[in-house]
């Protein structure tokens, strides 16, 4: 058999437990126990072909539950939009006239009417993923590097450092909505270490962004902590104690060990708090409302929450929609493909 | 190697399925933090999940729960810096009869405002047989607004409405209202309308038609501590009428330490749409032309780039330039609002533009403050020789195409019910809007508000020295709830010095507006 086979026939074995018990026809092909010789002498094409198509039906029908809420919540949607994106609709979301892709080289800026603010958005959001996610990814490794010590109370301190986790983005933000108002003074010290013309962190367009950022890096260490904890413990105590017996020190062992077989846990986390980073909306909301001093957190989710709620221009924010939904399955790929490389999996 | 490869696949798999699994969980908590957050919000967001795509199906869902997230936090504060406020508490309603026809009514007022609204209509509901109002609040403006236009297509609408003044246009276009004008008509009641504040009945009417009912109107007046304009010499019953006065008593009232950082701001101020367009009705410019869109030919252009727009903008600039005073950002933005609030009323600033709504918050503010503030209200200062008038704003209620005959006429009803001067003069003199109605300053509960906050007559003097005039009654527009916002960043731009000009940041955001009203009047027929 084939390499490219034998995936198929694995997974081909569940079900053929699951058709023996459920329908009669089946039972007679595959009787329990003569299973085996009998697919052996069946084995030519039309009958493997009929197999599979057999177990795709079953497999749709235990699908279909999940598939139906995809179907009615995702892909609809989805689709949906990407349709709105090539018409300009009333206030009550109904399509008035086919725009073509109007709305697309507007945010492109190729329409020649030398916008950029769009352009500037999608800057803005990588600007955010390139503040976010390399220090929080490099602070919960530190964070879940000391919480691997052997000390008494660790368990305090694994606490401590989840616990942000048990915090929703919406409360986080509030907090720290407080912690930067400006007439609650909690800030005020870097405001005037900074030597910032503007009264408050959110309100000057050197600090908002980095303000923001900071909040999430915060807000996400929790989640990240914990992925990366869980990863490092899933690394064979062996692997340690042979290089200690070869010599090697805390770095050594850090650097050599540690690190390559965590790459499949920082892989994934890379992923997903660059996903998530595109997708912030919550704490741009929360914190500052609008598109930031001089559009400095005019990140491209708020961009098309206000092209939704405000501008009532549907068809533009679903064409919005639709370049982030590219523009974040365009990186997603790159990152697997550049970073997938490096990635040791043991 | 196949053993190695499916090992390695399934490990890919496995990052990737469990990728998903969060994101999609990270999508059901959203949706599950909206639901508990406000019930009405979910409506916006499953209409949002329709509209918006695959990816940002999470980030509209999202997006509603901050929102709802925003707007606690901003009630949050505002209570803070309204500090003793009455009762917070919302108040009780009260059960629906038997017998009775329901009548679905959306509102913007959270907190304070809303209970005051509430007992309003436990009055109605138990005045009468016939009908019961229920009242679902929807944390502000821009929330109900966006949800009465999310409804649009699933028709599910309230019966009763109430929305800001700026939505006027946009719901006219809906063509899913019924204007009060049919109803008065119907009903008889000339005398009504003939009562009502011409300035706030003017700003309703949209060529020769009275489309709405005004439920709670204010202007902005020009607040002042008293106390500080004593100290430092100038006379505290002179307050600055122009923008050179304020600048010449901000110079004297301003306080910096030995850094020379401001610790008492001479004039304060948030960058905010409104007050902007409030200086062109005092410099008698349109907004938008023809006539603001009020003489029966809808706005097609916006013309905010004028003389006017720049003159305030220049005098905000100078506040900051000659440093006379702070910039607390955008009105927009979350807390900047209370900031400027919680520094008036603390006395760390000596002037500021705000709403006469504001009025009760800032004294009890200043009282619990216990820094001596002691708050004064003048007509709004304008640039020097300009005519002088200022445009209604609040909000109104409309009455919806929903439901049967019997439902608009409880509908209709209900409305004409809170335009009684009894009840006008009730909300005025609880809240801090303007009664609606002339007659409401004959009630003694108006007469006693009036005896025990005399600021508030500033504001019915500035409101009825206004002359009526286009200018004057406010613009309508359909793009207008979105453009206040860009009006905005254009001043912010101009202030932190990213524009060269006020002319060229003010041009940037009439090209963009008008780009956008063009789109708008596109799609109406």
């Amino acid at each position: 058999m084939s390499a490219v086979d034998q995936p198929e026939s694995k997974s081909a074995q569940p079900f053929d437990t699951v058709k023996s018990v459920n329908t009669d026809e089946v039972v007679t092909v595959s009787p329990p126990g003569q299973a085996a010789p009998l697919t052996e002498s069946y084995s030519n094409a039309s009958y493997i072909r009929r197999r599979r198509w057999q177990n795709f039906g079953w497999a749709l029908l235990y699908m279909a539950p999940a598939l139906f809420l995809f179907a009615a919540f995702v892909f609809w949607p989805f689709f949906q939009s990407i349709y709105l994106s090539f018409f300009i609709t009333d206030q009550a979301g109904q399509t008035v006239r086919f725009n073509d892709v109007q709305y697309y080289s507007r945010i492109l800026n190729l329409d020649g009417s030398g916008r950029t603010e769009y352009l500037q958005s999608i800057w803005v959001t990588v600007l955010f993923s390139l503040m976010v996610v390399p220090l929080g990814i490099v602070t919960s490794v530190a964070l879940a590097m000391l919480a691997t010590a052997k000390v008494k109370i660790i368990g305090v301190f694994r606490t401590i450092f989840t616990s942000s986790v048990a915090i929703s983005v919406a409360s986080a933000s509030v907090i720290w909505a407080l912690i930067y108002n400006p007439s609650i003074k909690a800030t005020t010290w870097l405001v005037d270490a900074l030597h910032l013309k503007t009264q408050g962190l959110l309100l000057d367009a050197s600090t908002a962004l980095p303000a923001v950022a900071f909040m999430t890096i915060w807000t996400a260490l929790g989640f990240n902590f914990i992925i990366t904890l869980s990863g490092i413990q899933a690394i064979p105590q062996d692997l340690y104690e042979s290089s200690k017996i070869d010599g090697a020190n805390g770095w050594n062992s850090f650097r050599y060990i540690t690190l390559p077989l965590l790459t499949p846990t920082l892989l994934f986390l890379f992923i997903i708090s660059t996903i998530s980073c595109f997708q912030a909306f919550t704490q741009f909301n929360v914190l500052i409302a609008n598109e930031g001093p001089n559009g400095s957190t005019n990140v491209m989710v708020f961009q098309l929450f206000t092209a939704f709620f405000k501008d009532t221009r549907y068809g533009f924010a679903s064409a919005i929609a639709v370049v982030l939904f590219m523009v974040v399955l365009v990186l997603t790929l790159v990152q697997y493909r550049l970073l997938d490389r490096k990635v040791h999996y043991q | 190697m196949s053993d190695e490869s499916t090992k390695r696949l399934s490990r890919r798999k496995f990052v990737a399925l469990t990728g998903g699994a969060l994101v999609a969980s990270g999508i059901l908590a959203a949706c599950g933090d909206n639901t508990a957050t406000t019930a009405p919000a979910s409506t916006t967001a499953a209409a949002s999940a329709t509209t918006a795509a695959g990816t940002s199906t999470t980030a509209a869902a999202s997006a509603t729960t901050a929102a709802a997230g925003a707007t606690t936090a901003a009630a949050g504060a505002t209570t803070a810096a309204a500090a003793p406020a009455p009762t917070v508490t919302p108040y009780p309603t009260v059960a629906q009869a038997a017998g009775t026809t329901k009548i679905t009514f959306w509102h913007g007022f959270t907190g304070f405002n809303a209970g005051v609204l509430q007992q309003i209509v436990n009055k109605y509901n138990t005045s009468q047989t016939k009908y019961y109002v229920q009242t679902v609040s929807n944390s502000n403006y821009d929330d109900t607004i966006a949800k009465f236009r999310t409804s649009l297509a699933g028709g599910d609408l309230p019966n009763v409405v109430q929305i800001y003044d700026i939505g006027t246009q946009a719901m006219i276009d809906t063509k899913k209202i019924i204007p009060v004008q049919d109803f008065i008509t119907k009903d008889n009641q000339q005398a009504l309308l003939d009562d009502l504040e011409p300035a706030v009945a003017s700003y309703y009417t949209v060529n020769k038609v009275m489309y709405s009912m005004p439920l709670n109107s204010s202007t902005p007046v020009m607040y002042y501590n008293k106390a500080a304009f004593k100290e430092v010499g100038l006379d505290p019953n002179k307050p600055p009428t122009t923008f050179s006065g304020v600048l010449d008593a901000a110079k004297k009232l301003v306080k910096k330490d030995a850094s020379g950082k401001i610790t008492r701001g001479g004039m304060d101020f948030t960058i905010y749409g409104w007050i902007m367009e409030q200086e062109h009705a005092e410099q008698g410019a349109l907004l938008a032309e023809p006539d603001n869109g009020r003489s029966g030919t809808r706005a097609n252009k916006l013309v905010f780039n004028g003389e006017a727009g720049q003159n305030y903008l220049n005098f905000l600039k100078s506040i900051l330039d000659q440093g006379l005073g702070r910039t607390w950002g955008r009105a927009s933005g979350t807390t900047n609002g209370t900031t400027l609030n919680a520094g008036f009323t603390r006395g760390e600033t000596g002037i500021i533009f705000e709403s006469i709504a504001n009025l009760r918050a800032y004294i009890s503010g200043a009282a619990s403050a216990g820094n001596g503030v002691d708050v004064g209200v003048a007509p709004l200062p304008k640039p020097d020789n300009a005519p002088g008038g200022v445009i209604i704003g609040g909000a109104s209620i409309w009455i919806t195409t929903q439901g049967d005959a019997n439902s608009q006429a409880g509908a209709w009803d209900f409305v004409k019910f809170t335009a009684q001067p009894e009840q006008q003069a009730f909300f005025a003199s609880n809240t801090g809007y303007y009664p609606t109605r002339k007659a409401s300053y004959n009630e003694q509960s108006m007469k006693d508000a009036l005896t025990k906050y005399p600021q508030f007559q500033v504001a019915i003097d500035q409101l009825h020295n206004t002359k009526p005039s286009p200018a004057t009654a406010g613009a309508v527009f359909g793009s207008f709830s979105g453009s206040r916002q860009n009006v905005e960043a254009a001043m912010e731009n101009f202030l932190t010095g990213k524009a060269a000009s006020a002319k060229a940041a003010l041009d940037d955001a009439a090209k963009k507006e008008n780009d956008r009203l063009d789109e708008y009047n596109s799609t109406v027929k």
